[in-house]
């Protein structure tokens, strides 16, 4: 039986600044239509290894693939209709209406003369009454709380209509509330997702698979059950911690690992 | 519910943008009146309505006040656009067509010469000054094509250094000048409208309408770009090339302008952030409303320079900084933040 080749491949990636490597041959794949979580401790090379999928750093070494095609022989408009991405918030002095902003995701998609048509219009005005926001839909971005934010750079993503979104620690100043519903949102778009954690439990109840770096190698891949162990959190993350069963997911008959930490151990 | 907003949006830019365009064929028409020589609205009137009368009041008004109330507006637009040009791609909101030494090296050009040629009016002064703005921009745009990160800190950093650089050799060139010279250099850096010709008008029209028309096609990279670089390269932009191209524009715009109306600082840097308080610069709507508000802006400022003192003219760089700063402090003060 053929196996369906991975949405987006990454083979042998190794990526430095000046001399000093961050990632060092990196393989990673990302299967269509599954959320996938990268998790690691902080400086451990999620966010390069993010900017090396978005094109933002160019690999030293190795080969990102998005659809079996060496992403950096793509055009840059072709790659950015494919891949969405969300940042972590993106400040803005400039008076940009949140509109404006979710209008941005048709840009890899227009030529240069051409105006938003009425159809677009009202894709833009979808998307943000997707993400809940069409009460804002005229106010400035600036003046957006966090969480509005990042909802809006969501809607954003969604009239880019790409196939994967990778979420670069889009939650990591948002409180709880937001936190859930931002990453919740993610989820609904049916689109795969490949997003850095912060936050192990919200990783675990949402995603289908996890990929766990540490000085810039990939130790761990796997479903959230497979990955998230006590040895593991341990050796990764330096923590003492217990993991269970989310409650909530055993009254419906799924294991979510669930995990506590112990106070006070070296 | 989210389409009413959009409607009301949509109507808010189209009304605005009609408001814009009706002050200023209002101000153009107002300012042909203005002037040393004596002429009422009705005259200006009469001189559209007999397009054939030879008198002296119609001659005053076709080849002396309206090519100059033109010019006036082309640069106000101009400056405008190169200011929004800047601040949007560099990202920092006191970013102006005067702060990447274009202005300077225009000066430097006539200052060279009138030190070496003895020239110190006409053609060829302006032609010197296109030449220094020109390699003043050469000299920043090799600098900011050979940076890859850090790419705004560089421009800007450059610009600032290449004006001192070419204001230190101006001055010694004038160091070393004649008296008269100086006063002429220094009218000349100031600013005025009084060399505006119909013969040479079509220059700042077409780099100007060219160039607005190029920031139309990008604006929705321009607004990539007010996110930061890397949210700008997930939308398909090429950041640095885009800012390089960006970069020539507002240059070519401030070189032609600075070659024929001499120095008018702050109009670049003001009318944006005037234009921002009041309306989103992200649509068409919005980058012509701060071209037509730069223009309607530079139209008044000249009416000022021609006939706030009798029988004398005043610099227009001096009116404009001092108008357009009380006005900025003033919304600053009383304007409460925007919601």
């Amino acid at each position: 039986m053929q196996t369906k080749a991975p949405l987006l491949n990454v083979q042998n990636l190794s990526w430095g600044i000046a001399n000093k490597p961050i990632l060092k041959h990196i393989n990673v794949q990302i299967p269509e239509g599954k959320f996938v979580g990268l998790i690691g401790p902080n400086g451990a090379g999620k966010s390069s290894l993010l900017r090396c999928l978005y094109r933002f750093n160019k690999p030293n070494e190795g080969v990102i693939e998005f659809n079996n095609h060496d992403i950096w022989q793509l055009k840059s408009d072709e790659y950015a209709k494919c891949v969405a991405v969300v940042l972590q918030e993106a400040p803005s002095h400039f008076n940009l209406s949140l509109f404006d902003v979710v209008a941005l995701g048709l840009t890899p998609h227009k030529s240069l003369f051409s105006s938003t048509s009425q159809s677009e219009k009202q894709q833009i005005t979808l998307a943000i009454k997707t993400v809940g926001l069409e009460q804002h839909t005229n106010q400035n971005f600036e003046s957006l709380s966090g969480g509005e934010k990042q909802r809006a750079l969501i809607a954003r993503a969604i009239v880019q209509q790409p196939q994967l979104l990778i979420m670069d620690e889009p939650t990591s100043h948002l409180d709880v509330k937001y936190q859930i519903q931002v990453m919740e949102l993610a989820k609904s778009l049916g689109v795969t997702v490949f997003a850095s954690f912060h936050d192990l439990n919200l990783a675990a109840a949402l995603c289908d698979e996890l990929v766990v770096i540490k000085n810039g190698e990939i130790t761990h891949t796997g479903s959230p059950a497979e990955v998230l162990t006590e040895h593991m959190l341990d050796d990764v993350f330096g923590v003492c911690a217990q993991v269970s069963n989310h409650p909530q997911e055993s009254q419906l008959g799924k294991v979510t690992p669930h995990i506590t930490y112990f106070y006070g151990y070296k | 519910m989210v389409t009413n907003n959009m409607l009301a949006m949509h109507v808010r830019h189209s009304v605005a943008l009609i408001i814009c365009i009706t002050i200023a064929l209002v101000s153009l028409f107002l300012a042909l009146s203005f002037g040393a020589a004596d002429t009422s609205i009705q005259d200006v009137f009469n001189s559209f309505i007999y397009l054939n009368d030879a008198s002296f009041t119609s001659r005053i008004i076709f080849e002396l006040r309206m090519p100059r109330t033109l010019l006036a507006f082309l640069a106000g637009a101009g400056l405008a656009i190169a200011g929004l040009i800047l601040q949007t791609v560099t990202r920092n909101p006191l970013a102006d067509p005067y702060l990447f030494g274009i202005s300077s090296g225009a000066s430097f050009g006539v200052v060279v010469l009138m030190a070496f040629v003895g020239i110190s009016a006409g053609f060829m002064l302006s032609a010197a000054a296109l030449l220094g703005s020109l390699l003043a921009m050469s000299l920043l745009i090799l600098i900011a094509t050979r940076q890859q990160g850090g790419q705004v800190e560089s421009m800007l950093l450059a610009g600032v250094a290449l004006s001192f650089l070419f204001s230190a050799f101006t001055s010694l060139l004038l160091y070393w000048s004649e008296p008269q010279a100086v006063a002429a250099i220094l009218f000349w850096t100031l600013g005025s409208f009084a060399r505006a010709q119909w013969a040479t008008l079509w220059i700042p029209f077409l780099v100007i309408t060219l160039c607005t028309c190029v920031m139309i096609s990008f604006r929705r990279q321009l607004n990539a770009m007010l996110l930061g670089d890397e949210s700008a390269i997930t939308l398909g932009v090429k950041v640095h090339r885009f800012r390089v191209l960006m970069l020539i524009l507002s240059s070519l715009i401030t070189a032609v302008l600075v070659a024929m109306c001499g120095g008018i600082g702050f109009v670049g840097l003001m009318v944006p952030h005037i234009v921002r308080f009041f309306i989103s610069q992200g649509t068409v709507a919005g980058l012509l409303i701060t071209s037509l508000a730069g223009g309607t802006f530079m139209v008044w400022v000249d009416v000022l320079s021609r006939s706030l003192l009798q029988n004398q003219e005043l610099p227009v760089g001096v009116i404009t900084a001092a108008m357009g700063s009380a006005f900025f402090l003033s919304l600053l003060f009383f304007r409460k933040s925007k919601v």
